[in-house]
């Protein structure tokens, strides 16, 4: 008797086990849009290339249905079949353009240009098809800028091969210019052109002269003090800077001793605490101890 | 695992239900005091002397005066029943404050002050040794000792004897100290057996003594 109510309570369990998968199932299908009915439309492309089953058609960034089918005609040309949903039927009419995306990021996919509110086109209907490729496009526009910069490296190249030539123009003026550098630094006609007299110009140069014989006299003044003077004097102040150092480094290293003796006392006090607190502490648990194993309570002294 | 959970459970409940006595004091200077004279008497000087500073120091805790003069008896009275001369000093700087004719019977006993014995407040075990000890009956007084079982009462009482003490009563103490490992007192009453003795039994007790003492 107990054993057949647990069959059917088995029973029931599994039956409505089965029934919430199936309503769950059902669910989700419907959400997914399974049960809504559909409408087949048509295009003809040159290549099936970027297409295949699955791919969404869209309408404003939203999908309105799927491509279906691709089938290969015996022209050569390619028949690809969608389905739209019925909900979104009146974005295809008859001046619905479909626009194949490739764009550099992202996943391909077929774009609906249309308007509403111009009827419904036949289901089965052929679609017009423009197909935009973002890759391509990008090349088209780098091609001129690219035959520009082509123009500029073969002008280089002429430049180039100009200037090995001896008798090229840019050779002829090079070499005049040297000729005219060292006429220049051969005479002084230049700084009597600046002063425009040329007395001025040679009591400059004696003056220049006469400098440099007092640099020359300076230098020797500054020699001897180097080697009577400066030098013991130097080699002094090093001596001292060196034990200047010495000391400074030694008093550095005494510093954290003398930092550490000043400390010490109070590490020890603190230590000495912390000692006799552990001590304190172990006697306490001793004495617990003691009582607990002593056999029998006291709580007065016997006397011997 | 059923009897490890059991018990597991019965731990629990003991624990929680265990308290600690607010008078810890009173039990820790006691149970100190204790330990004491079983330190004392076994020649564990160190743990002895700590034992004796804790008695004092839990009996000042609990502010006990008479507490305190007890253990100051207590110590004066061990002191005697291994032969040492004590006074009582620290018991008589405090008797003033305490108010107990047990603890004034009890001292004018180890001070064998007869004429200030209170027999009635004395401890029972020694009422009638010190009323024979007091009388001079000394054989009577040694029939006492034997019916003391403690070996500090007996230690205690046959110091006070002094020479009159026999010699069955010290053997018997002498066993009796050394069962309960009192090493300082075997030694007290070997030393005094060995005026009991013959010459010879006399120089064994004295190399038995310094091995004791080594």
């Amino acid at each position: 008797m107990q054993y057949n109510k647990m069959k059917i309570a088995v029973g029931f369990f599994v039956i409505i086990l089965i029934l919430s998968l199936g309503i769950f199932s059902y669910l989700l299908l419907d959400a997914k849009g399974a049960f809504k009915k559909r409408y087949q439309y048509y295009f003809i492309t040159d290549s099936a290339a970027s297409f295949s089953i699955g791919m969404p058609v869209k309408f404003s960034g939203f999908a309105i249905g799927s491509i279906d089918d691709i089938k290969l005609l015996n022209d050569g040309k390619v028949k690809i079949s969608l389905l739209i949903t019925e909900e979104n039927r009146k974005w295809i009419n008859k001046y619905t353009y479909l626009l194949l995306k490739k764009p550099l990021i992202g996943s391909p996919h077929v774009e609906v240009l249309a308007s509403s509110g111009n009827g419904y086109l036949k289901p089965n209907s052929k679609l017009p098809i423009i197909v935009t490729d973002d890759i391509n496009d990008l090349v088209t526009k780098f091609e001129p800028v690219v035959d520009r910069l082509l123009n500029i490296i073969k002008n280089i190249e002429i430049f180039t091969n100009d200037m090995v030539k001896k008798d090229s123009n840019i050779n002829k003026t090079l070499k005049n210019v040297e000729v005219i550098t060292n006429k220049l630094a051969k005479s002084d006609s230049l700084l009597t052109s600046i002063t425009g007299d040329e007395k001025s110009t040679k009591s400059l140069i004696n003056s220049l002269n006469e400098i440099d014989k007092i640099l020359k006299d300076i230098s020797n003044i500054t020699s001897s003090l180097h080697k009577d003077i400066v030098k013991p004097t130097s080699n002094s102040i090093k001596e001292l800077h060196s034990i200047l150092q010495d000391v400074n480094n030694k008093l550095k290293e005494l510093d954290p001793a003398i930092k550490s003796i000043g400390n010490s006392g109070d590490d020890i006090e603190k230590l000495k605490e912390s000692i006799n607190l552990t001590i304190e502490k172990t006697n306490d648990i001793m004495e617990k101890l003691d009582a607990v194993l002593e056999d029998k309570s006291v709580d007065k002294v016997e006397l011997p | 695992m059923m009897k490890y959970l059991f018990v597991m459970v019965f731990l629990f409940f003991s624990g929680c239900s265990f308290k600690p006595s607010i008078n810890q004091w009173q039990y820790k200077s006691a149970l100190a005091f204790n330990n004491y004279k079983k330190n004392f008497l076994s020649y564990k000087d160190i743990l002895a002397k700590d034992d004796l500073k804790k008695a004092i120091s839990y009996a000042k805790n609990g502010a006990d005066i008479d507490m305190l003069s007890s253990i100051y008896l207590g110590k004066c009275a061990l002191n005697i029943s291994i032969g040492i001369k004590d006074k009582c000093n620290e018991y008589n700087n405090i008797k003033d404050l305490v108010e107990s004719k047990s603890q004034e019977s009890y001292y004018a006993f180890i001070q064998k002050d007869f004429n200030n014995i209170d027999i009635e407040n004395l401890d029972e075990r020694y009422r009638d040794f010190a009323k024979y000890l007091s009388q001079k009956d000394y054989k009577k007084a040694n029939e006492e000792i034997k019916n003391l079982k403690e070996p500090t009462s007996k230690l205690l009482a046959i110091s006070l004897l002094g020479d009159k003490v026999s010699k069955q009563n010290l053997k018997e103490a002498i066993d009796l100290t050394s069962f309960y490992g009192y090493k300082k007192g075997v030694i007290y009453l070997l030393g005094r057996y060995k005026t009991k003795v013959d010459l010879k039994t006399k120089d064994k007790i004295d190399k038995k003594i310094q091995i004791l003492l080594k």
